[in-house]
């Protein structure tokens, strides 16, 4: 498997794999770097984040004794994945998330289906009928990015980011579809909102998604996504 | 043995290193935007780096002692009086039961830590006591300090006045005016030429929407060559993206783990604590180096630092007690 190394600013080096947008071999090369660099951690690395196509390693310059040490991290990190890197396929759960596509929570459905010469209807037949696999969790805690969104509602990022998206909000950012499971600042195009927690801070295991789990959405009213914002003990595993 | 907020001043909150260890589930590292500063204030009470202090924004808070510590505030100058007293900045200091401190006008910089020995006692969340307020974990109950909370101290004070204080050099980064340093980012080739020429001639001015998560620039805006959507990767402390509208944003502590927008480039990591004493308003320069030289900055840096606590501990030594 083909790797780059580039830098990430002066603490962190970008490792990525050579794959063609968000396929899931890519994926699974880079659980496959982040399992084995989390298990033989390199000496002065102090974080791995995961992404679709790229690990990033951020490590802490002055613990390395070289005065460069970007060039000796690259080589100790190359060698180490030439040797160990094999894709293993991991088994995730599966979950079924209850959306609702109605208004106040689809901001953006209609620009998104007016994008695509599509009906709101048929944007959110597209989103419902696919089966999307975490492939990492990232820009907030718990916030899942789903690979397999079809291209046909693929839209890109709004032009100015909102400063608040609500928690919950199911959006779509090129070809990556999520949810927002706090609060936050965002610029994905809002096609709706589930009732689901996904982020539970006092928890010791913080979030409901894990890399490699797999999830489907359905479609609920705006009535039924009340009813069930209300239902405290809601499972939805 | 406590400290009770009086008012809370603008934005006050519990920082420490930061939280490193669960940016794989998406949680952020939040911690002291200017660790350079962060650090200096534990040193001086005899602290190790990841103590967790106070960091105080612009307006500082009033609190009330509700037992004897020993304190030192660094980074900006936020005017501290205790009492009514004009107090210094970079200095050990010992306060008594019922003592109050407070701040007024802001003198320079932007930022101020307050250390007590021991540290703040907040209880640790995933690994770090530092706040992370868009994900509400962290320092007091994941937010902002407000009006009548309390946070445990150990009690501690000086088994005799310190006299002598920081020189002005340590910490001339909350005052001096200069280009902040650059390596180029990994999507620096996609903008256009004429966007790089702008990045490193033009001034940016910081605007009143920066916060912990980002200094959100106002300058000419930078374009990509071709218009494309990137796959969403990881950023870092210092990482400049460039959002469609051209505006740059440099990201800072409360950063998401991932981001999707382009990065033009990456602040070279010894300027983070000159940046984070910078006040929405003034003007930003950019200079490029190369990764060596940043990489060797940084290791000068540190070393001098390493000298620094070296010395602070020296002249500590002993004369710091607890309990009592």
């Amino acid at each position: 498997m083909d790797f780059s190394i580039t830098p990430l600013g002066d603490a962190a080096l970008m490792i990525e794999f050579q794959a063609t947008m968000l396929s899931d071999k890519a994926s699974e090369f880079v659980h496959s770097a982040y399992h084995l660099l989390s298990k033989h951690p390199v000496p002065g690395m102090i974080a791995l984040v995961p992404a679709y196509t790229t690990l990033t390693l951020h490590y802490e310059p002055s613990f390395i004794k070289s005065d460069y040490p970007y060039q000796h991290m690259k080589i100790i990190v190359q060698e180490l994945l030439r040797k160990g890197i094999n894709t293993d396929t991991r088994h995730g759960n599966c979950f079924l998330i209850p959306v609702c596509y109605e208004l106040p929570f689809s901001l953006d459905l209609t620009e998104v289906a007016q994008a695509h010469h599509l009906t709101e209807e048929e944007v959110i037949h597209v989103h419902t009928k696919q089966i999307y696999h975490v492939s990492f969790l990232g820009f907030s805690p718990g916030f899942p990015f789903l690979s397999g969104l079809s291209q046909s509602i693929a839209t890109p990022r709004k032009e100015n980011p909102r400063t608040l998206v609500k928690a919950g909000s199911v959006g779509i950012a090129g070809e990556q579809t999520g949810i927002y499971p706090t609060d936050s600042p965002g610029g994905w195009q809002i096609i709706g909102q589930t009732p689901i927690r996904i982020y539970f801070p006092e928890k010791k295991e913080p979030t409901l998604f894990a890399p490699g789990d797999t999830i489907r959405f359905y479609a609920i009213t705006a009535k039924q996504y009340y009813q069930l914002e209300e239902s405290h003990e809601y499972n939805c595993s | 043995m406590s400290i009770t907020v009086l008012k809370p001043g603008l934005l006050t909150t519990i920082q420490d290193l930061g939280r490193t260890d669960y940016q794989a589930m998406g949680i952020g590292t939040s911690g002291a935007l200017d660790l350079y500063s962060h650090r200096l204030a534990n040193w001086l009470v005899g602290n190790e780096d990841n103590e967790a202090t106070i960091e105080i924004t612009l307006i500082g808070p009033t609190l009330l002692f509700q037992c004897s510590a020993v304190i030192s505030i660094c980074g900006a100058d936020l005017s501290p009086t205790l009492n009514g007293i004009k107090i210094d900045n970079g200095r050990t200091l010992q306060v008594l039961n019922g003592d109050i401190l407070s701040f007024s006008s802001i003198r320079n910089g932007s930022r101020a830590y307050l250390a007590v020995s021991g540290g703040i006692q907040t209880p640790y969340k995933f690994g770090s006591r530092s706040t992370d307020i868009r994900s509400q974990i962290g320092g007091h109950y994941g937010r902002p300090l407000q009006a009548k909370d309390r946070l445990l101290i150990p009690s501690s004070y000086l088994l005799h006045r310190i006299q002598w204080k920081l020189s002005p050099e340590i910490h001339n980064h909350v005052t001096e005016n200069r280009k902040v340093r650059f390596t180029k980012g990994k999507q620096y080739d996609l903008f256009t030429k004429s966007s790089h020429q702008a990045f490193i001639s033009s001034e940016f001015q910081i605007n009143k929407d920066s916060n912990r998560m980002g200094i959100r620039l106002h300058g000419p805006p930078l374009q990509l060559q071709t218009k494309q959507e990137l796959i969403t990767e990881g950023v870092t402390h210092g990482s400049i993206q460039v959002p469609p509208n051209g505006q740059p944003i440099i990201l800072l502590s409360d950063r998401q783990t991932t981001g999707g927008y382009p990065k033009i480039a990456q602040i070279a990591s010894v300027d983070l604590p000159y940046l984070a004493q910078k006040k929405p308003g003034e003007m930003v320069f950019f200079e490029e180096v190369t990764l060596q030289e940043s990489q060797k900055l940084y290791g000068k840096m540190n070393q001098l630092m390493r000298v620094q606590k070296a010395i602070i501990k020296e002249g500590l030594k002993g004369v710091i007690q607890y309990g009592g």
